[in-house]
């Protein structure tokens, strides 16, 4: 979420839709904006929202400030209280930020998206269902919140409806792991078992890393009477606990040297092993933002043929 | 006709019970006539029952070590053989100790079939100092009367029950001084041998001398967070525990007979798994007539151990579905319930868990398969910003529907300064089921349900004789909570199994039978002994709603070796105690009025 957040806290304007008329802010407020992203790009999170909180005090009717500030506000108010807990206060700040951003740019999908998915974190489901509902009206083919809207849908129990909008949104967003995991959720929810299988695998083959796939494989087996499967999905799960235990230790001294680019590069190594290359690519590139000539997330990269920053893709 | 109805006839006629109010043997203030027109009333009797008079200890105020954070167990069970349920309250402890004389002791109330309850510990020759979790009574010499199974941070104890309302520890001879830290337990007849053994939930590795002396609290993982206000949460230190701490894999004792067990959990296999177990829970999972085990977890993935022809458990959690959440993820598991809340006669689970987390209901499927259904069912919600504990499926209104309440309170006292949308004592929670989904009733369960306190056990049972069940909830470092129920209910009917002694049949608490009763177009399922709740014991009668009814027409029994016997024609009002004839003489039948208030 975090390297997403920092590629978008560019201009707030959505694809395909017109962006909002935004009010002109001052050059305290943009040079105000500026050291905020690039104080996020250092990754000091907290003295970037210090800089945002500026330009929007400064430019009170500058949508993208406030867009920017309630999205950042919004990842960050995940936090660990000995257990991973939610920051309530820092949520409801990233609510009344964005709801603003919405007011000021009321054609703006993006505003109405991040505040949509700020409101159904704060269990506000109405609400949010209401501003994601807003974003696709805008931008039907936002398929990020066609994602949060299905996710929204099955939290509240209509299966029937999630299954409809996470199945527009798998259109949209073809290897998004954990909607093709929601999506086989709801599936079996409604007893499509074959459907279920054939969402989780995709799930599966998205993230080879998450053990949700191979978790409800390895009960959705059994029931179609694939014994063997299914102890093969518990065989696999059994690996992924103690990759998970790996990965744990990994991310958390990553977070301890966050400006450091080998930590990012002991993640995506760690994900190689598995053959999640998405997951690993996505930390050789956080590793480049950090330092951009890194060299093991410059070869990383290469070797998985994905797009290096600079370089022209033959 | 049945020998039930045929018993049930000669006696008086049916009872209606209002449990208004004011009635003799009850001492509460009256309720206000908004709170009787809620759908379920329950009143705080604490104080006129005399169970104020306890307080449960549990370490430092600030709770500095993970051994402060669970509570202790109670029990509801018929010390002293009078026919009413008498109340065990276990206690906890203080790892730097305390002032001779001021140590915390157990102690056990006499009921005087009112909820009017007097201090017993002395008379029964009870008042055990252990700092104790647990609590499982059971008959577990079939001599009709009941034992007691305390699960200890130190020395595990059971109390021979020797009649009279009489204990002596006999935890030494019996082999069950089982010096792990151990939470859950659970007895059943594994082996159908004819006795029952035992499967004890241990928690985890917790070396007291070096937690004293370095007294290590929980880390943030060392990254600088700061929540609103400038306070920053590396700045609030809580307990460490459990995790960073090193989880105890659960113990199996085989029953030799004549009172012996010999620990045989690698013989069963359950040695190599090692959890933060919680509650133990038994039930048939897989239908194969081999009672299994459910063991909630703190933490990590829960466990089902399937009995696998009672030689050896195989651990089958992940794939029948009930290892984690719907999305892979483990959970912090404290209290499970079993029942059957949508009338399908598959048993269904709810397990209670930890704060930014749901707590799951889990629907049984055919084939012994699980479901996650908490969402579909409207319970995740309401349970996320909750740390669950006890809990349970008890037809509370009697109209025949099982409601499910858990009872609340965070771990950490120090969540209540942050702003994390939680705190640390939390209202207990009620659902019923209204048009397939679980739904908080209008008023909660009044008033007096819904007090916030630091919430951990709960046990369910008729205390006051009325036939409806009343809860008890045990709190940390406090007195008890009695909730009586006094919601204006349907018909009901209560059933007691007293098994006979002969193998593969759960020993005379006919522990693993299965009673199916039809009313009407509609049957009710009840597992027996299947241990729902957290670390506590409820009444061991089964309690059935019957609404607007006023018979049953046929109660099948399912008895843990597999015989089935029918019984038709049930009189609701009373008590039907069916005493097994074994198969080989007639099973006994006798209905009888309960004679509390009316």
């Amino acid at each position: 979420m975090l390297l997403g957040l920092l590629l978008a806290l560019g201009p707030a304007c959505g694809n395909g839709a017109a962006p909002p008329a935004p009010a002109q802010p001052s050059a305290e407020a943009t040079q105000a904006m500026a050291r905020a992203r690039a104080l996020f790009a250092e990754e000091k999170p907290f003295e970037a929202a210090a800089e945002l909180e500026r330009a929007a005090e400064l430019a009170p009717d500058w949508a993208e400030a406030h867009l920017s500030l309630g999205k950042l506000l919004l990842s960050h108010s995940d936090v660990r209280f000995a257990t991973a807990t939610v920051d309530r206060a820092r949520l409801e700040r990233a609510i009344e930020h964005l709801e603003r951003a919405c007011t000021l740019a009321p054609r703006d999908p993006e505003a109405a998206y991040w505040a949509g998915r700020a409101l159904a974190k704060a269990d506000r489901g109405a609400e949010a269902s209401t501003r994601l509902g807003r974003a696709l009206e805008l931008d039907p083919e936002h398929g990020a919140a066609r994602k949060e809207l299905g996710f929204l849908l099955a939290a509240e129990g209509d299966t029937q409806g999630a299954i409809a909008e996470l199945t527009r949104a798998r259109a949209l967003l073809p290897a998004d792991d954990e909607l093709l995991l929601r999506l086989g959720l709801a599936l079996e929810g409604e007893e499509r078992l074959e459907e279920a299988r054939d969402a989780y695998l995709a799930a599966r083959a998205a993230n080879p890393a998450h053990p949700g796939p191979s978790s409800a494989l390895a009960v959705l087996y059994g029931r179609l009477g694939d014994p063997a499967a299914a102890e093969g999905m518990r065989a696999e799960f059994e690996r992924l606990r103690a990759f998970g235990k790996r990965l744990t230790a990994a991310l958390a001294h990553q977070e301890e040297h966050s400006r450091d680019p080998a930590a990012c590069m002991a993640l995506a190594e760690l994900y190689l092993e598995l053959e999640a290359e998405a997951q690993a690519a996505r930390w050789a590139e956080r590793a480049l933002l950090l330092d951009a000539q890194h060299a093991p997330a410059l070869a990383l990269l290469r070797r998985l043929g994905r797009p290096v920053p600079g370089e022209e893709r033959p | 006709m049945s020998r039930a109805s045929a018993v049930a006839l000669v006696l008086a006629g049916v009872l209606a019970f209002s449990c208004s109010e004011g009635e003799p043997g009850t001492a509460a203030p009256a309720a206000s006539s908004s709170a009787r027109a809620l759908p379920y009333l329950f009143t705080d009797v604490t104080a006129e029952s005399g169970l104020a008079a306890f307080t449960q200890v549990n370490g430092t105020p600030d709770k500095e070590f993970v051994v402060e954070s669970f509570g202790a167990g109670t029990a509801l069970f018929d010390a002293d053989g009078d026919g009413d349920l008498d109340v065990y309250l276990s206690n906890g402890g203080r790892l730097e100790g305390l002032a001779e004389g001021e140590e915390p002791r157990d102690a056990l109330f006499w009921n005087d079939g009112k909820a009017r309850f007097t201090d017993g510990t002395a008379a029964a020759g009870l008042g055990d100092p252990h700092w104790t979790n647990g609590v499982r009574t059971v008959d577990l010499d079939s001599d009709g009367d009941v034992e007691m199974y305390l699960t200890n941070y130190g020395p595990n104890v059971l109390y021979d029950n020797l009649g009279g309302g009489k204990f002596a520890d006999v935890s030494a001879q019996a082999g069950l001084d089982d010096r792990e830290w151990s939470a859950g337990a659970a007895f059943l007849d594994f082996d159908r041998d004819g006795d029952l053994d035992l499967y004890v939930g241990e928690y985890l590795e917790f070396d007291e001398e070096s937690m004293l002396r370095e007294r290590p609290r929980a880390t943030m993982h060392g990254h600088s967070q700061q929540v609103a206000g400038g306070k920053r949460l590396e700045d609030i230190p809580v307990m460490k525990g459990p995790m960073g701490l090193e989880p105890s894999p659960d113990r199996f004792f085989r029953n030799q007979g004549a009172g012996r067990f010999v620990d045989a959990s690698r013989e069963v296999g359950v040695d190599g798994v090692a959890r933060f177990s919680f509650q133990v829970l038994t039930f048939d999972a897989d239908q194969d007539g081999w009672l299994d085990v459910f063991v909630v977890n703190d933490v990590l993935e829960d466990l089902l151990w399937r009995n696998d022809g009672g030689r050896r458990f195989a651990e089958v959690s992940l794939q029948s579905g009930v290892a984690v959440r719907e999305d892979g993820r483990p959970q912090g598991g404290m209290g499970g319930a079993l029942g059957d809340y949508d009338g399908d006669l598959k048993v269904d689970l709810f397990v209670t868990n930890f704060v930014e987390d749901y707590s799951t209901l889990f629907r049984g499927l055919e084939g012994g398969f699980f479901r996650d259904v908490t969402s579909k069912m409207g319970l995740r919600k309401d349970t996320w910003l909750m740390v669950g504990w006890g809990c349970g499926f008890v037809d509370f209104d009697s109209d025949g529907d099982l409601e499910l309440f858990e009872i609340n309170g965070h771990t950490y006292p120090q969540v209540d300064q942050v702003e994390l949308g939680t705190s640390y004592r939390q209202a207990n929670q009620l659902w019923e089921l209204r048009e397939g989904r679980f739904v908080v009733p209008a008023g909660g369960g009044g008033p007096d349900f819904g007090v916030p306190r630091a919430g951990r056990t709960s046990a369910v049972g008729d205390l006051d004789g009325d036939g409806d069940p009343d809860l008890l909830v045990g709190n940390l470092d406090d007195h008890p909570t009695l909730l009586r129920n006094d919601t204006q209910g349907g018909q009901w009917l209560l059933v007691r199994l007293i098994g006979a002694n002969r193998p593969g049949n759960g020993g005379r608490d006919a522990i693993g039978a299965r009673l199916v009763l039809r009313v009407g177009d509609r049957q009710h399922l009840r597992l027996v002994g299947a241990n729902s709740g957290f670390l506590s014991s409820n009444d061991p009668r089964e309690h059935f709603g019957l609404g607007a009814a006023t018979r049953a027409d046929e109660l099948v029994v399912t008895w843990a070796d597999g015989r089935v016997e029918r019984f038709t024609d049930l009189a609701a009002g009373h008590l039907h105690t069916l005493e097994d004839g074994g198969g080989e003489r007639p099973t006994r039948v006798t209905a009888s009025v309960l004679d509390g208030p009316r």
